[in-house]
């Protein structure tokens, strides 16, 4: 028998560190859609430690609060990065394999619907192409304020009013919305994760 | 022309800025300065416990999973000194079979692991792959 661990011994470990989760099903993601559903696990496991240590944040601008979020995905070996020089300054990119696969994120601290406006505006027209390895990313709406659930519904409800056409889907967690537009640069569909990130703490 | 010393000095550099743990980007630059070693010259077919061994780790679950993270940087696309393979071990009796990457990639996507000599699926098949680690072309450099 190997000299070696198995992919089962593997699993058990992430019982000892989170960020060992996933870890084998990152490296060997060769198609863009399995790297985008293990990235969503991963930054909603991130994002868990986010809210679990908010006290920390409350005098955290949008960007530190984001260099936060970059850190963990780094720790899972994501090559994950900060108003990097992508079509602008976008405020979150992860790419994977190479490069071979990108996805991005707009960050903003919530401060209602007409500023989050501003962030989709950045992801969907200036920063991301929508190409077939790109046409998936996202927007997270930092809640420092009470009700995020509302504060993210209240987003919904506007963009709505912006985007022609527009298919919203819910998930299992309510703090998480999926959109999908046309992206204005490809014509593809273009598919956003909206994600409140719960930070109010009292 | 860079001398070795100033190319693992690189690695360690750029170990040292990717990684924000501090306890794994120590064990990566342990790990980086026993590849680079003549000891590791001939080194070719790499598994966690042989690393262990050599280095002298304790085998707990903790240590494991700070190897794990260390080999997955030092073997990702920004470092990229080792590949990480895998192989079937489906009876204790037989050879290990070698993994195509895509057929685990598959075997995560689906469920189900495909034998690629036999066509079966393989039953429990997370008990029985089993990834090791081969030196890339930018680790041999420095030794040739």
């Amino acid at each position: 028998m190997p000299n070696s661990i198995s992919l089962e011994q593997i699993e058990y470990l992430a019982k000892y560190d989170l960020e060992v989760k996933n870890l084998i099903a990152r490296k060997v993601a060769n198609n863009y859609e399995q790297f985008v559903n293990i990235l969503h696990d991963d930054l909603d496991d991130s994002i868990q430690h986010l809210t679990q240590n908010r006290h920390l944040y409350q005098n955290f601008s949008e960007d530190q609060i984001s260099v936060n979020l970059i850190g963990m995905l780094k720790a899972r070996n994501y090559d994950a990065d900060h108003d990097s020089q992508h079509g602008g300054h976008v405020d979150i990119i992860v790419k994977h394999q190479f490069g071979k696969f990108e996805w991005l994120g707009e960050a903003k601290i919530w401060g209602g619907p007409a500023y989050m406006a501003d962030g989709w505006a950045q992801l969907n027209k200036r920063y991301s192409a929508g190409t077939i390895n790109d046409n998936h990313g996202g927007i997270l709406l930092y809640v420092k304020a009470p009700n995020a659930v509302a504060k993210l519904n209240d987003w919904i409800d506007h963009l709505k009013t912006i985007e022609d056409e527009i298919k919203i889907s819910s998930e299992t967690n309510p703090l998480v919305k999926n959109t999908i537009t046309k992206h204005p640069s490809s014509g593809l569909d273009y598919r956003v994760r909206h994600i409140a990130v719960v930070l109010n703490h009292n | 022309m860079k001398t070795k010393e100033q190319i693992i000095e690189d690695w360690l550099d750029e170990t040292n800025r990717d990684i924000p743990s501090s306890d794994v980007a120590s064990l990566c630059s342990e790990i980086i300065g026993f590849l680079a070693s003549s000891k590791a010259k001939h080194f070719n077919h790499i598994t966690f416990m042989s690393l262990f061994t050599e280095l002298q780790l304790e085998h707990s679950s903790v240590e494991q999973a700070k190897a794990l993270k260390a080999l997955d940087y030092i073997s990702s696309a920004k470092l990229h000194l080792l590949d990480m393979k895998f192989q079937l071990y489906e009876t204790e009796h037989e050879d290990p079979i070698e993994l195509e990457t895509e057929l685990i990639s598959d075997a995560y996507k689906t469920g189900v692991l495909f034998n690629p000599e036999t066509g079966e699926p393989v039953e429990n098949f997370k008990e029985k792959v089993f990834p090791y680690f081969t030196r890339t072309q930018k680790l041999m450099s420095i030794h040739a």
